[in-house]
């Protein structure tokens, strides 16, 4: 149990959407990572709600690489939403939406 | 037989050995991590060019190298493997033994991130890792700095008149994120006391006590108020770590701190000498 994150998970047909609360980092990427892994084959779309992350360093980046890649093998796409414009600074500066793009075209 | 000898073993006393060992190792693994980072600052012309980097933990995960080539230009690499301590650093000795194999054959900073990219790709995804770098050529002889980058952040430019200037933005990929990726260049021409600050996240993200991070503005302003004409490139960096442990007081660093430091100095070129006339 880790009191700096809470990942809450909801499940609506095939969508899976993941609420990531608080600090995603070095520390507390366990329970994110836990999550990912969980995804079933059933599942064609996993939402990444950030509207309550605090802070994210580059181990939680690479927790969402890692999903985008997994997401990409598995054959479901990946949606970030509720980012605020720090992050998205971050996304941008690092890849992250390049990546989506890439792997989700070559996916459809 | 060993089962036998390693339950006899199994106790306090043992316990102490393995720790002592661990340490001892993690020493060693410091050692080489430093001898490796902190190599000799190459001499270039009309430039003065230092680095630094100040782990969080005893080894850690971030990286700055230069690569004098063959046509004087200089080579520089600054990057942030993802993650913390001797994980992070097992990956940067992979990172910089990418950066020399490839800085050697290939053209600029483009090809040398996309060679890297290609070389470390594979192992990067086993890993489930990646590594931000940027790289540059530094041309002392006609003052153009060239760039590529993959996914991390711009440097600094602090014109001698107080200004900050404004880099065209290379945007690329982290390293480990995609296959076959090419890395664009862009540059731009510097002038005499220019400054070039190339940094890791690290520094804008060191927290004080109160939880306030140091952020970018912080390390503009303290660029702004030290970038002196004439100053030594030591004594800027000394200003910055001076300005970012001011700043974080007490508090325990919590990611690597690195940064490396170019600036122009005058010409001192005898251009006379080439334009006198043969008689």
């Amino acid at each position: 149990m880790n009191d700096l994150i809470r990942v809450e998970k909801q499940l609506q047909g095939e969508i899976c959407t993941l609420y990531v609360n608080g600090v995603l980092d070095y520390s507390t990427m366990d329970p994110f990572d836990k999550e990912i892994r969980s995804i079933d084959c059933n599942i064609r779309q996993v939402v990444v709600n950030f509207e309550n992350l605090s802070f994210i360093d580059s181990t939680g980046l690479g927790s969402i690489v890692n999903l985008v890649h997994e997401a990409s093998d598995k054959q479901f796409n990946v949606f970030l939403e509720g980012i605020n414009e720090e992050i998205n600074d971050l996304f941008e500066t690092v890849g992250v939406y390049k990546i989506i793009e890439s792997l989700q075209e070559v996916g459809e | 037989m060993y089962r036998r000898h390693f339950s006899l073993e199994n106790d306090g006393s043992a316990n102490d050995r393995e720790t002592k060992t661990l340490e001892r190792e993690i020493k060693l693994a410091r050692n080489i991590q430093t001898q490796l980072l902190n190599g000799h600052e190459p001499t270039v012309e009309n430039s003065s060019v230092t680095g630094l980097s100040i782990p969080a933990r005893l080894i850690g995960g971030d990286y700055y190298d230069f690569y004098v080539l063959p046509n004087g230009k200089l080579r520089i690499i600054i990057g942030d493997v993802m993650g913390k301590g001797i994980p992070a650093a097992m990956l940067m000795i992979l990172t910089r033994g990418a950066f020399r194999s490839a800085a050697e054959s290939t053209k600029g900073p483009g090809e040398t991130l996309t060679a890297m990219n290609s070389a470390m790709y594979e192992d990067l995804r086993k890993l489930s890792s990646f590594v931000t770098v940027l790289c540059a050529d530094w041309d002392p002889a006609t003052k153009e700095l060239t760039y590529a980058n993959a996914g991390h952040t711009l440097p600094i430019i602090v014109h001698p008149e107080n200004l900050l200037g404004d880099p065209p933005k290379a945007k690329g990929v982290m390293l480990g994120g995609l296959p076959n990726t090419v890395y664009k260049e862009e540059s731009l021409y510097l002038k005499e006391e220019d400054l070039v600050c190339f940094y890791t996240d690290g520094i804008t993200e060191a927290q004080n006590k109160a939880g306030e991070l140091y952020r970018l503005d912080r390390l503009n302003d303290c660029l702004l108020s030290n970038c002196n004409q004439g100053i030594d490139v030591k004594d800027i960096e000394e200003c910055i770590t001076r300005s970012i442990s001011e700043f974080t007081g007490d508090c325990a660093q919590r990611d690597d701190i690195t940064m490396v430091l170019l600036k122009v100095n005058h010409d001192q070129t005898d251009i006379t000498s080439y334009n006198s006339p043969v008689i």
